[in-house]
């Protein structure tokens, strides 16, 4: 199976160039917006604010406060777009010099599980498949509860427990990271399935929602774009992807195309990022050099390639 | 020896077997998996507990072949052609049943074409045809070698001791190396595999040559040294289960507590209790002590102990796939194939039985064409 295979890039909308330097008219039409409601966010705040503040003491909190506020909301606009740039960038080195990782902060995911269906929407996932479970845990006790959301994708581990278990080589890790199977190999052991530790593989035995009823929807028998290639379920055919292992790809069919992953760009909070580990200047690359990172299960050795901001 | 009664009994025994396995294989053929309870959680199920079974079966009874023939063990030896025979019956129904199990079971031939010698599935694999070619064989040089069992050069005995342990090991270590789940992964696990291998299968080589020869040719001091080698089988096993549960439960911490609690304490407690325990271990060693001369006491045991056996492997396989990787996992998607919860649907049931009827007509099958000393040299007058 080709998996690098070089496809046409698409332009960004606001790009004249397909190099970095497309990022820079970006940042300056967001820096004018910043401004713009910065100033809105300071004029509002000061009037609300001087009811409670001495004026003193108001000067030095809009100092401190005022960049921690509404800019969040469009620091996630802008990392968006800042991420799909730097995906580009990636994409015009070679294979080899990339490595594809995610970073999910859990303060800013609100159990929404949009990454959830847009994933399934995006690689028409079948009852029994699913590649991006958002699992919930309460913690506490009342009065003083919470959540926490774990948005839990295929970890792409660079030690992967579930490669060297497959029986016929049909499952590997590429050398931009990410662990990838060839549908048309893999003979359904299920031996990854079994093997990984973070129950990231799914296995597909065939099934349609709409089985039982008088009649399967079209969508349901609609070709799924993993690997780049038109995958096509049949009820009663048991051709692949039936019967086979299957997993989170990073959306590789989208990647190749300029694309972020599906997750990514549906993520309501935009907590998830995904970028080029290797580029010391991207947004994966900063996040995960903050003291909230972690990852899963780090005492087996797996080395996932899901990172997550606690 | 069974008669004419005993045999209809068993006969319609069998064939019920047969024709519900049939219908097994032939809703698994013409729906897929759909009819299956194993699930993206639980991906393994009773077929693989099966497979794990029936080698253990294959494995044992013929590891007893090869003692007779790398020591010389001439009491025994009127047993080496019959355990060969239990061994290739096994071995065949252990393939059988993992065949039906794969996604896309017309694709095993790649194992063999395009193999990852990393994975110990792959070796595995390899190993059950290397064993079974084995096993035709060694049992080929013996029936020529003349009217008397077991003359086989002592050489065939070592080679064969030596790929039934790498085997036996391998199929133990491809549950051992996994470190998804804590409970398999222990390294006492190739070594119960090995020990419940030779329980098993030298149990199912008692019931045989108890209740399907007579004294004629398998006399009662044969059956006593069978009775003693399974007493012993019996307690090794239940020390390294004991060694095994025992470290997990002592101070109720640990990865691997969950899946033994459930083991001893949840759902399906009575299958290590009852089954396990209490059938297949405590009466068959009470029975066995008290009388391990008698045919049918001994046979009887030997039954209890081989079908039990199952209960050993289900417990292995199954539990240590209960334990979600994280909390809140099993209700943050949920559908009939991600579950944490599972029972053998009856197309697995039937399938399974498919290969315990095939194991059973290959096996009488095999008694009647060969001069193995077993069913046709009883009917026969005994010789």
């Amino acid at each position: 199976m080709e998996m690098e295979k070089s496809t046409p890039l698409s332009r960004s909308p606001n790009s004249k160039k397909e190099d970095g330097s497309a990022f820079e008219p970006v940042r300056v039409n967001l820096k004018r917006r910043k401004f713009i409601k910065n100033s809105l966010l300071a004029v509002g705040s000061l009037g609300a604010m001087n009811c409670f503040l001495e004026r003193d003491a108001l000067a030095d909190d809009e100092q401190k406060s005022a960049p921690l506020q509404f800019p969040e909301s469009l620091a996630d606009g802008s990392s968006l777009e800042r991420m799909r740039v730097e995906l580009l960038q990636a994409l015009k080195k070679p294979v080899a010099e990339r490595k594809w990782v995610m970073v999910i902060d859990q303060k800013k995911c609100v159990g929404c599980d949009s990454c959830t269906v847009s994933c399934n929407t995006e690689n028409n996932l079948p009852p029994g498949v699913v590649y991006r479970p958002v699992p919930k845990q309460d913690v506490g006790t009342f009065p003083n509860v919470s959540w926490i959301f774990t948005p839990k994708p295929c970890m792409h581990c660079d030690q992967p427990p579930c490669v060297p278990v497959c029986p016929v080589n049909a499952t590997w890790k590429q050398e931009d990271g990410t662990v990838v199977i060839d549908y048309d190999i893999c003979i359904g052991c299920r031996n990854c399935v079994a093997s990984c530790p973070y129950n990231s593989r799914t296995a597909d035995f065939g099934d349609f929602f709409g089985r039982g009823t008088p009649e399967i929807m079209s969508y349901e028998t609609r070709p799924n774009f993993e690997y780049s290639k038109d995958w096509v379920r049949k009820p009663g055919t048991g051709t692949s992807p039936i019967g086979n292992a299957r997993k989170c790809t990073f959306c590789l069919h989208r990647i190749r195309v300029g694309m972020l992953p599906a997750c990514v760009t549906t993520c309501l909070g935009g907590a998830t990022y995904f970028g080029d580990y290797n580029n010391n200047h991207s947004l994966v690359h900063e996040l995960i050099g903050t003291p909230r990172v972690k990852r899963l299960k780090e005492e087996l050795g797996t080395k996932p390639s899901v990172y997550y901001l606690v | 020896m069974m008669n004419k009664p005993q045999k209809t009994i068993f006969f319609i025994i069998w064939l019920v077997l047969m024709v519900w396995g049939l219908i097994g294989v032939f809703q698994r053929m013409t729906t897929g998996e759909l009819a299956l309870n194993y699930g993206s959680y639980i991906p393994w199920g009773l077929w693989v507990a099966g497979k794990v079974y029936f080698v253990g079966l294959a494995v044992g009874a013929s590891l007893l072949t090869w003692s007779i023939y790398a020591f010389n063990i001439r009491p025994l030896k009127p047993l080496a052609r019959i355990s060969l025979l239990v061994s290739i019956a096994t071995m065949i129904a252990g393939l059988i049943v993992i065949l039906f199990d794969l996604g896309h079971m017309w694709r095993l031939y790649e194992v063999y074409t395009r193999p990852n010698f990393s994975s110990l599935l792959a070796i595995a694999s390899w190993l059950s045809l290397i064993y079974l070619i084995y096993l035709i064989i060694v049992l080929g040089i013996d029936l020529k070698s003349g009217q008397q069992t077991g003359n086989v050069p002592r050489v065939w005995g070592w080679i064969g001791i030596f790929i039934a342990i790498i085997f036996s090991g391998a199929n133990g270590a491809e549950f051992a190396t996994m470190v998804s789940s804590p409970y398999w992964h222990s390294a006492i696990g190739p070594i119960l595999s090995i020990g419940g291998a030779m329980l098993s299968g030298i149990a199912l080589v008692l019931a045989v040559s108890a209740l399907s020869t007579t004294d004629g040719y398998i006399d009662e001091q044969i059956i006593k040294i069978l009775s003693r080698i399974v007493i012993g089988l019996i307690l090794f096993v239940l020390v390294l289960e004991w060694s095994e549960y025992s470290v997990a439960m002592w101070y109720g911490r640990g990865g691997d507590y969950t899946s033994i609690s459930s083991i001893l304490f949840g759902h399906y407690w009575y299958v290590f209790w009852i089954v396990h325990l209490a059938i297949g271990s405590i009466l068959p060693l009470f029975l066995l002590l008290w009388q391990p001369a008698h045919r049918l006491v001994a046979g009887f045991s030997g039954v209890l102990v081989a079908i039990t056996f199952m209960a050993v492997r289900l417990n292995h396989v199954i539990p240590g796939q209960i334990t979600p990787a994280m909390k809140g996992l099993q209700e943050a998607y949920t559908d009939k194939w991600l579950t944490f919860r599972y029972f053998p649907s009856p197309t697995e049931w039937a399938v399974f039985a498919f290969s315990v009827a095939v194991c059973i007509a290959l096996f009488w099958l095999g008694s009647r064409i060969l001069p193995v000393g077993s069913l046709k040299s009883v009917d026969e007058g005994g010789q």
